[in-house]
């Protein structure tokens, strides 16, 4: 009997992940004050949320996959030599729940590029990359994201 | 002075309570055990807690938003606001007292965004720049 409760013991204490909160971590930037700085439209990625909580990604209604999407857009740009600005865009009566699958997807799309590039500069895989590496990836990249609430 | 030579005894160990550690044991990762289904890299996920829980617990950062008739409801501290400027107030005073943290937003899935725009608006007025959104589970 105690051998097997050990038994048991030892693969749930292999098996177990504890479950700890996930969120999606983000920056707000400071309150605005003076003069909005505008930016080139070239850089811009623009990603709409409508009032039926469809996304589009540079108007196009995408419906499955956002971070492909975005991905690819962002890879075209920073071939280019494009430091991309994500700009997200929200109808007033959109879902919060919509808001964070495209905000999942737009991370994931960003680490998907981070990963591509990361092999790109350096020849290894974006998690090897050392602090120096990782900081010049960023500069190289140097993806920003934008918010605003916009009734379309 | 002759001594007697004593014999060495190994002193015996109690087992009896050990199945009953090992059942705690046991039982305590069965039922904390989550198992892994899934690439977590490749998936797209919302986060979610279940309502009201990170609420309660006075130390952390946390504001709730539902909505009820349209109209928005905050919870912060286990006290309810539906007034955005004394909700401002309140988290102002939690971060003079206690200095800048991170914030977890909890929402109603169906919350709209222009009642999580004004929150956030809020939120950048009183200090709290760095938020960690997800989304409030049902209980089922």
């Amino acid at each position: 009997m105690a051998d097997v409760a050990f038994l048991l013991l030892v693969f749930f204490m292999v098996a177990t992940t504890l479950q700890r909160d996930k969120a999606i971590s983000m920056k707000l930037p400071p309150a605005l004050e003076g003069p909005t700085e505008k930016v080139d439209e070239e850089k811009v990625l623009t990603l709409i949320i409508n009032v039926n909580d469809e996304i589009m990604v540079e108007s196009t209604q995408v419906n499955t996959d956002y971070d492909l999407a975005i991905a690819h857009h962002l890879k075209k740009l920073i071939d280019k030599k494009i430091k991309p600005i994500i700009n997200v865009k929200m109808h007033p009566d959109s879902n919060y729940q919509t808001y964070l699958e495209l905000l999942s997807a737009v991370k994931l799309a960003i680490r998907d590029t981070k990963i591509d590039e990361a092999k790109k500069l350096f020849g290894k895989h974006f998690d090897k990359l050392e602090k120096e590496e990782y900081q010049l990836l960023t500069k190289h990249c140097g993806i920003r994201i934008s918010e605003a609430q916009v009734s379309m | 002075m002759i001594r007697k030579e004593k014999k060495l005894t190994i002193p015996e160990i109690q087992m009896t309570a050990l199945p009953d550690i090992i059942f705690m044991l046991l039982f305590f990762f069965m039922v904390v055990t989550v198992l892994r289904k899934e690439d977590a890299d490749k998936q797209v996920t919302i986060p979610e807690v279940v309502y009201g829980e990170l609420i309660k617990n006075p130390d952390l950062v946390a504001v709730s938003i539902r909505e009820e008739s349209g109209i928005p409801l905050y919870t912060f501290n286990n006290k309810n606001y539906d007034d955005l400027e004394v909700l401002s107030a309140a988290l102002h005073k939690k971060y003079l007292a206690e200095g800048p943290s991170k914030l977890k937003l909890i929402g109603d899935r169906t919350t709209s965004m222009r009642a999580v725009n004004d929150l956030k608006l809020t939120l950048q007025a009183s200090h709290y720049d760095r938020v960690e959104y997800l989304v409030a589970k049902a209980v089922e």
